[in-house]
């Protein structure tokens, strides 16, 4: 009998290298993503910006954990640096439910991004301000350049501020020379001398504030509202968690307001401040999960236009579809 | 449902992909250590099994900082740019392919410093005599020596990026100190680490010469790449202007990423060809009473 012979018997030998290569790898990645499919209904990953007490405060309650568990929930804590970082973590998957400002929602709504505004969770006045030089005249402009974390309320509030002061050209036309920065830079721009002033929120205000020959200034209304957002699939398809999550919210900031010195003590141990560093803005924070629909609207509206007045986005959104609940 | 809704399964998916090739790796370092030393040096071993243990577990701990590190990376990337969700799934996957990548590198760096410490170079055959000059010598063991120091240090690095303090870091800043950037020193110990394996693989170069593998030296100079990238756009904010570097840059890191990947894994399934093989001929031995078949 005649052996066994190939036309091409390297090349046959390689395919079947290949193929049991790819067939490895298939059922490889088959043990791996079955298991991973199985998820927990209970289980929510949440996309804290952590570096700021204000934003992160009814969180790292002692008790927050038990209220949690008690609803049957299941948190993970994704520790992010700011809204808009928690806003990406929820657009691009790495959490189910994240927290942010007007300022990035209404960049997000313009792009179409797929979010859903589930509550508004908290209510600052004045805890975004100018750090600036001690000698700045009342209403001038801030000296140059001027510390900016881009597309949040730093950027917006600078857009507000100068407007009122019919300076605003000199932010679209860039005629004012910014520097971008991530929040905790920009203590550490002021020290290296590399900004003149900066335009951020708690707890970097106070402590860039503490700079010498430097203030944090306050005296500018500009309201601030978190809210709690999520992507749309998540609320369609997982709505009984989400609702468990803004219940067990809604609960530990109820028990912070009716614990608010305790709370702050806890706060600023677990930041590592010294005793009593919140005990001026504390105050100007109100926690409360509340379904606030045409006060939504108005802040996303009003931050839509700064954006689009920065370039950032070309059109005012309809920022309806951020509000499917 | 979109890319988003399953960003965390193919995480979790990368993740069990890179324990499943830490533990083969550190299994084929067990299984040396046990039955392929011709000479047993028991002190020796025994040193061998204890910076090889805290090598994979720093690797292991290593590991949860992967959605921290895709987070990193997506964090202030995505806030930029049209159409966002493409961009924010490019930003994912690349990410992804980076970190495992890195992880991979750890996995497979056990195994490959247990063999030198047996002066065993799989690609080049006697290494052992090759390196008996004192100068090659000093030069191989210096660099080998530096870069597994780097190697514990990096993940070191890693290990604390998987336990971020936000908070606390806060309360550092209040006090005076400057704002950490977990991710940019990781990258940039990783440079040192590439750097010095480079170095390495020259001196391997200088004692071996032609018989020392191009795809070694490609295969450190992706790393090197990769670490750079981290170390810039690991804890920067992106604007505009840095957005089509960023996205330029995160393609070509993560095509290297994958060619590490490969190399990686092209090493394992010659690994498991060899157990599969040994477990048949032993298999032959007991079972048949006769040596089986020889294998391909």
């Amino acid at each position: 009998m005649r052996p066994k012979t190939h036309v091409f018997p390297a090349f046959a030998g390689r395919l079947r290298k290949w193929c049991s290569f790819g067939l490895a790898l298939l059922c490889l990645s088959s043990l791996l993503v079955t298991p991973a499919c199985h998820r927990d209904q209970g289980k929510v990953i949440f996309a804290l910006p952590v570096a700021d007490w204000w934003t992160a405060a009814p969180f790292l309650l002692p008790q927050n954990a038990e209220i949690f568990k008690q609803k049957g929930l299941d948190l993970t804590t994704l520790e992010v640096k700011s809204g808009l970082e928690s806003k990406n973590a929820v657009i691009a998957g790495t959490a189910d439910i994240g927290v942010c400002a007007a300022t990035p929602l209404a960049i997000a709504a313009a792009k179409k991004e797929g979010l859903v505004v589930l509550n508004t969770y908290l209510r600052a006045s004045s805890i975004v301000g100018f750090v600036r030089p001690k000698d700045m005249a009342p209403n001038a402009v801030p000296p140059a350049p001027v510390g900016l974390v881009l597309s949040t309320i730093s950027e917006s509030f600078l857009y507000h501020y100068l407007k009122q002061r019919g300076q605003e050209k000199l932010l679209i036309d860039k005629q004012l020379p910014t520097r971008p920065a991530r929040p905790a830079d920009i203590p550490g721009l002021f020290k290296s001398q590399a900004v003149k002033s900066a335009v951020i929120w708690e707890p970097f205000l106070s402590i860039a504030g503490e700079e010498t020959g430097y203030v944090a200034d306050r005296s500018v209304p500009f309201e601030v509202n978190l809210y709690i957002i999520t992507r749309p699939t998540v609320w369609n398809e997982r709505k009984e968690t989400v609702q468990k999550f803004l219940a067990a919210v809604e609960e530990t900031c109820r028990y912070l307001r009716e614990n608010s010195d305790p709370s702050r003590r806890n706060t600023e141990q677990r930041f590592g401040f010294k005793a009593d560093f919140l005990a001026a803005t504390w105050p100007l924070v109100h926690y409360e999960v509340v379904w606030d629909l045409q006060h939504m609207k108005d802040e996303i509206n009003r931050e839509a236009e700064t954006a689009k007045a920065l370039g950032q986005i070309s059109e005012i959104p309809k920022s309806d579809y951020l509000f499917a609940k | 449902m979109g890319f988003a809704d399953y960003v965390t399964t193919i995480t979790t998916g990368v993740m069990w992909a890179c324990w499943i090739i830490l533990i083969l790796y550190a299994l084929r370092v067990l299984l040396f250590i046990l039955f392929g030393c011709e000479e047993i040096r028991r002190m020796r071993e025994a040193m061998a099994v204890g910076y090889s243990a805290v090598a994979v577990v720093f690797t292991f701990q290593a590991t949860w900082a992967i959605q921290h590190f895709v987070q990193r990376i997506v964090g202030d990337g995505s806030s930029i740019g049209s159409p966002s969700r493409s961009i924010y799934a490019l930003l994912v996957i690349c990410s992804l392919i980076i970190y495992a990548a890195f992880i991979c590198n750890f996995s497979r760096s056990l195994w490959m410093l247990k063999n030198l410490d047996h002066a065993v170079f799989e690609p080049v055959p006697k290494w052992e005599e090759l390196t008996v000059p004192k100068l090659k010598r000093i030069a191989e063991f210096g660099t080998r020596m530096a870069a597994a120091l780097l190697f514990i240090y990096l993940e070191f690095k890693l290990e604390r990026l998987a336990q971020p303090h936000g908070a606390a870091e806060a309360g550092s800043i209040a006090g005076g100190a400057s704002a950490t950037r977990p991710l940019s020193d990781a990258g940039f110990v990783a440079i040192f680490l590439y750097a010095m394996l480079l170095l390495w693989w020259l001196s391997g170069r200088w004692i071996a010469g032609k018989a020392m593998p191009w795809l070694l030296l490609v295969f450190f100079g992706a790393g090197l790449f990769n670490s750079f990238f981290i170390f810039v756009f690991g804890d920067a904010p992106v604007d505009e202007s840095s957005k089509t570097w960023l996205l330029l840059t995160i393609v070509i890191a993560s095509a290297f990423a994958t060619y590490m990947i490969i190399y990686v894994l092209f090493d394992l399934i010659k690994a498991l060809k060899v157990w599969v093989l040994t477990v048949k001929t032993w298999l032959g031995m007991r079972v048949f009473k006769g040596p089986a078949p020889a294998g391909p």
